[in-house]
């Protein structure tokens, strides 16, 4: 019997105590100073005479047999692939490039933007290529840009098109705006089956309007909110994005406020989520603005200290931390967290096949094309699709890599030039500032808004 | 040690929770 490879095993963040987590025998513990010692003495090989709790020990799986550890990782890992099969794809298509927003963070600020007719060809071939391609499989299209709701006429009877087209196919609609003319494109939205519509503030008026302002300059908060209000009157899901970095981190408490004022984290069809503003493709000018994934979260973990209504408006995930709080068990090992080619795929305009949002529109991302004709890059489709934590060397002998999956693939191949590389997420210290918050600080158990 | 996970003994399977990726998986942010 050995100390588990999978056990996660660190201090509370501001507490005497300690925690453990073993994804793969699904156990969770809050330990005494004395016990952590224990189990470090285990972890260190030495011997241990406490047969009570050693027994305890193996009981959760935190000792165990190696071959038997090793067959429960390949049972886990084959239910793991089993149920990604039957789970829902999410297919991006993205209608233009071009945006109305001038946002000096924009990842995407560097593509180009060939020419974009409002060609009903390329609609009826991606409509066309999900029916063939996806047959079997559940699935929902997201329409992702640029930006997809722009106020032209042009524009207006594309997006209605497609909205045709979805009905017809018995398919729901993500879309992903800014949210400037949400409310001219309600009539439309009303027609479709909307599933959720992605809009972003990055604060309370003048610190949005700092960072998301039309191009040649304008305001666009006030005309969000309008925009926010008439989704969630017509009972259509909106899912809040704030884009953080170091310039607007102050604001999130004052976004909290205006949410909880305005009576969105009250309604049902409201939810939340935090992105973090990082250097995906390319560097950007402040890079001394940006937090990494940690310090990000000790920032949102300090905040809550002094203005705890925040949680109202959004509660962190710290890793697995959240889900056990609310569910008293953990999730399923997550053997891989990049969607890529799995239950996720991209398409453009232009008739090309992307892995995901984060490659679609990189001309050296193509995985293929739809339109005018079907083609299929199958040796680098057929990487994206091995790539988990079982094809990731750095990944085999890491013990959060049931909590990571190996994160993001684009992140990782833009950083070392291979898919199957790792991008690492720091779940250990998350998990740190996790078991304070929702074990220690707040009862497990609480009841959470829809955020994510 | 202080068990944080209901009814639960080593080996029993759990009902199919989501996983992770379900849990983090947003429109527009998986990459991160």
């Amino acid at each position: 019997m050995r100390y588990s490879k999978y056990n996660i095993l660190s201090k509370i963040r501001d507490s005497e105590n300690h925690f453990i987590v073993n994804l793969l025998s699904g156990n969770a513990d809050i330990l005494d100073n004395s016990d952590a010692e224990k189990l470090e003495a285990i972890r260190k090989g030495e011997d241990l005479h406490d047969r009570e709790f050693l027994d305890e020990l193996m009981e959760k799986g935190y000792i165990s047999d190696e071959s038997e550890e090793k067959r429960e990782f390949r049972k886990r890992y084959l239910d793991f692939v089993d149920l990604r099969e039957k789970d829902e794809i999410q297919i991006f298509f993205v209608t233009n490039y071009s945006c109305n927003f001038a946002c000096p963070y924009c990842y995407q600020d560097q593509y180009q933007n060939p020419g974009n007719k409002p060609d009903k060809d390329v609609i009826d071939a991606f409509f066309s290529y999900v029916k063939k391609e996806f047959a079997t499989r559940r699935k929902y299209i997201t329409i992702f840009g640029g930006e997809p709701l722009l106020n032209s006429s042009v524009q207006k009877e594309k997006i209605a098109y497609i909205i045709d087209k979805a009905n017809e196919a018995d398919l729901s609609l993500c879309f992903v705006t800014n949210g400037y003319y949400l409310e001219e494109y309600i009539p439309y939205l009303l027609k479709g089956k909307i599933r959720e519509i992605q809009v972003t503030l990055d604060g309370t008026g003048p610190v949005h309007n700092a960072r998301r302002f039309l191009k040649g300059g304008g305001e666009t908060f006030e005309k969000i909110v309008k925009g926010i209000d008439a989704c969630l009157k017509s009972n259509i899901d909106v899912n809040l994005r704030m884009v953080i970095d170091k310039e607007n981190i102050n604001s999130l408490s004052d976004l909290a406020q205006f949410a909880i004022d305005r009576g969105w984290t009250k309604s049902r069809y409201f939810k939340t989520q935090i992105g973090r503003n990082y250097e995906l493709h390319h560097c950007q000018s402040s890079p001394d603005k940006l937090f990494d994934r940690i310090s990000l979260y000790e920032s949102i973990y300090e905040m809550t200290k002094d203005h705890p209504h925040i949680l109202d408006f959004y509660k962190p995930a710290y890793s697995i931390t959240k889900f056990l709080s609310e569910n008293r068990e953990l999730p399923e090992p997550l053997f891989d967290s990049c969607p890529a080619c799995k239950t996720e795929w991209a398409f453009d305009y232009t008739g090309n096949i992307y892995s995901c949002t984060a490659t679609v529109g990189k001309a050296d991302e193509t995985l293929g094309t739809f339109y005018p004709e079907i083609t299929r890059k199958d040796m680098i489709i057929e990487e994206w699709e091995s790539r988990d934590v079982t094809t990731i060397p750095e990944c085999r002998e890491c013990s959060g890599q049931l909590a990571c999956g190996g994160g993001c693939g684009s992140v990782a191949k833009n950083r070392t030039g291979t898919i199957c590389s790792p991008d690492c997420r720091p779940v250990k210290e998350l998990m740190e500032l996790g078991f304070k918050e929702y074990f220690e600080r707040t009862p497990a158990g609480a009841k959470t808004n829809g955020n994510i | 040690m202080k068990s944080l996970v209901k009814n639960r003994v080593n080996k029993v399977k759990v009902k199919v929770a989501q996983c992770c990726a379900k849990i983090s998986r947003t429109i527009a942010g998986c990459h991160d």
